[in-house]
């Protein structure tokens, strides 16, 4: 062999190398996703007093990989509901997690841990998932490597099955060299790792909890009703219709208010509040708030929000029409507003003051931050 | 056995279990053999779903029908068929989550356990189904169920895919040599 075909030789076993290693990145999935909002799974485990890591019972441990698995998720979310322990049903549109010696009427083969059944309508929907665990295995829930006795931890299993039921499959069966609970052989890892979550937010958007803490419910309240007594009392302001009572606007402005400051878009902002109003989706934002002043949105998508708001409750929630002295600019504008002074600095009161002295012609007040 | 039969007594395949199960202790190859009651070379001729009733409710199985092509171990019609739990009908699809499909015209060796009324037909589920494809020299290899270059026996439970992405199949006829060696080795015991 020549240099010249050696040198192609090198380069095409570089380049297989390179193709290799592009595919070591991924999760995979099995190609349909729940409806927005919650999976209720029945948990439906027997027993399990005395577990390692303090769990109550099998149905505690096995939900608390639910828990683990929520706070990746936005547009769904999982919601484990106990039920009488034992066998459910397939095909019955019921979500199930229990202990069998046989899956439906056929035995699990020895090697078999557990078992997840995916229904799907369309190719796209999906409309159950039950998860069988092999009670012919001895079950603990631990952390750590899986000891030489060979219980097994339902903990990690449940992790595992419950990815599946997400719409999660094996990255290893599809090319991939990662670190992931997802991957096909169970074993000493015993949470969830970069590629799972990647994977789950890749199905149903991603998220982070909030670095923002915003003021407790009551205080906005308070803020809006003295906010309604000003625009009745000294702006003599004529009652508006709206679909949208009091707490209702103050609730989801500021829940959109959030969700801006959690770096979200417009239209995702919009989408992740109404659907926790209609769906009862989760609360994550979209990424962590950098450090200095918080970032407010423009008072024209704080409107647009409140108009697909005063939509919702009456086409959703089918509310009937109402009046508040408050229109919805008005209520947009003043709860931003008092928000952004709370977020930046401003306990109630001031923030409350700062406000009204606006209202009042008096200027716009500075922030409370230095 | 129950599991595996010629079409002529296909009625006793609603005795058995099916599908592939979604964690699974991977078997190694000794054990891939020693617990398999048939091992066979099959070509799909077809691929069937049908509802059929449990005791929780309803289900669906796909009946899978090969063309016999070899026999290593036990014994098979020249057309056999074997039952996966789940499938789909119309736009409604049962999935057990990780349960190889099968399309017409592809070749695979079967490791079809002799567990009455397991859950799946195949030893290991996904461990007991290779792949058989064609090089471009006319060399039939093997590859596993979710199609990693298979190297080597060992390799067969391996979870690691790119170390292997490389390897070059092994031919079809090592793997029946390893097998059939396997077996005699399990008979002399």
């Amino acid at each position: 062999m020549n240099a010249r075909y050696r040198t192609l030789g090198w380069l095409t076993l570089a380049a297989l190398v390179a193709t290799a290693s592009q595919s070591t990145q991924g999760f995979a999935t099995l190609g349909s996703t729940w409806r927005r909002g919650a999976i209720t799974m029945n948990m439906q485990l027997a027993g399990g007093s005395g577990l390692t890591d303090g769990s109550a019972n099998f149905n505690a441990a096995a939900g608390s990989a639910l828990a683990v698995w929520n706070q990746y998720l936005n547009r769904v979310r999982f919601v484990a509901v106990n039920g009488n322990a034992g066998r459910g049903a397939d095909g019955d549109g019921v979500n199930q997690v229990f202990f069998d010696s046989n899956y439906y009427g056929t035995s699990f083969s020895p090697d078999t841990l557990a078992i997840t059944t995916r229904w799907t309508l369309d190719n796209t929907q999906r409309v159950e998932g039950d998860v069988v665990f092999n009670s012919a295995f001895r079950w603990d829930s631990y952390r750590g490597n899986v000891p030489s006795s060979g219980v097994r931890d339902i903990r990690r299993v449940a992790l595992h099955e419950f990815g599946h039921v997400l719409g999660l499959d094996h990255p290893d069966q599809r090319g991939q060299s990662v670190t992931a609970q997802m991957n096909s052989q169970i074993g000493n890892l015993d949470s969830l790792y970069d590629d799972d979550i990647a994977g789950a937010q890749a199905l149903y958007g991603g998220g982070v909890a909030g670095n923002v803490t915003f003021p407790p419910r009551n205080e906005p309240n308070d803020f809006y009703n003295q906010l309604l007594a000003v625009y009745q009392n000294e702006l003599r302001a004529a009652p508006s219709p709206t679909y949208v009572d009091s707490e209702g606007a103050v609730i989801w402005l500021t829940e959109y208010a959030r969700q801006r400051v959690g770096r979200c878009d417009h239209a995702t902002a919009t989408e992740n509040t109404l659907d926790q109003i209609v769906n009862n989706g989760g609360t994550l934002v979209c990424a962590t708030t950098p450090a200095g002043a918080i970032p407010f949105p423009p008072r024209n998508e704080g409107l647009l929000f409140m108009n697909q708001l005063d939509t919702t409750y009456r086409d959703a929630l089918h509310r009937s029409l109402g009046s508040s002295v408050v229109n919805n600019e008005g209520a947009v504008v003043w709860v931003l507003e008092y928000l952004r002074y709370r977020l930046n600095g401003c306990n109630h009161g001031d923030a409350t003051t700062k406000v009204l002295q606006q209202i009042r012609g008096q200027g716009i007040q500075p922030v409370c931050t230095a | 056995m129950r599991r595996l039969v010629p079409l002529s007594v296909i009625c006793t395949l609603l005795m058995a279990g099916v599908a592939r199960s979604t964690t699974v202790i991977p078997p190694t190859f000794e054990s891939l053999v020693s617990r398999a009651n048939t091992i066979f070379v099959g070509e799909v001729m077809d691929v069937r779903a049908v509802w059929e009733p449990t005791p929780q409710g309803r289900a669906i199985k796909t009946y899978v029908t090969f063309k016999v092509e070899e026999v290593w171990k036990g014994s098979a019609g020249a057309v056999t068929q074997l039952e996966f739990l789940g499938g789909t009908i119309g736009g409604t699809t049962m999935e057990v989550v990780g349960m190889p499909t099968f399309h017409d015209g592809q070749r695979s060796v079967l490791f079809v356990s002799g567990e009455a009324k397991s859950v799946s037909p195949l030893v290991g589920f996904w461990h007991g189904r290779m792949r058989v494809e064609r090089d471009p020299y006319g060399v039939d290899r093997v590859r596993t169920e979710d199609g990693r270059s298979l190297g080597t026996t060992d390799q067969i439970t391996a979870s690691k895919a790119n170390h292997m992405a490389l390897i070059t199949p092994m031919r079809l006829a090592d793997l029946e040599t390893a097998v059939r060696t396997r077996v005699l080795a399990g008979r002399a015991r």
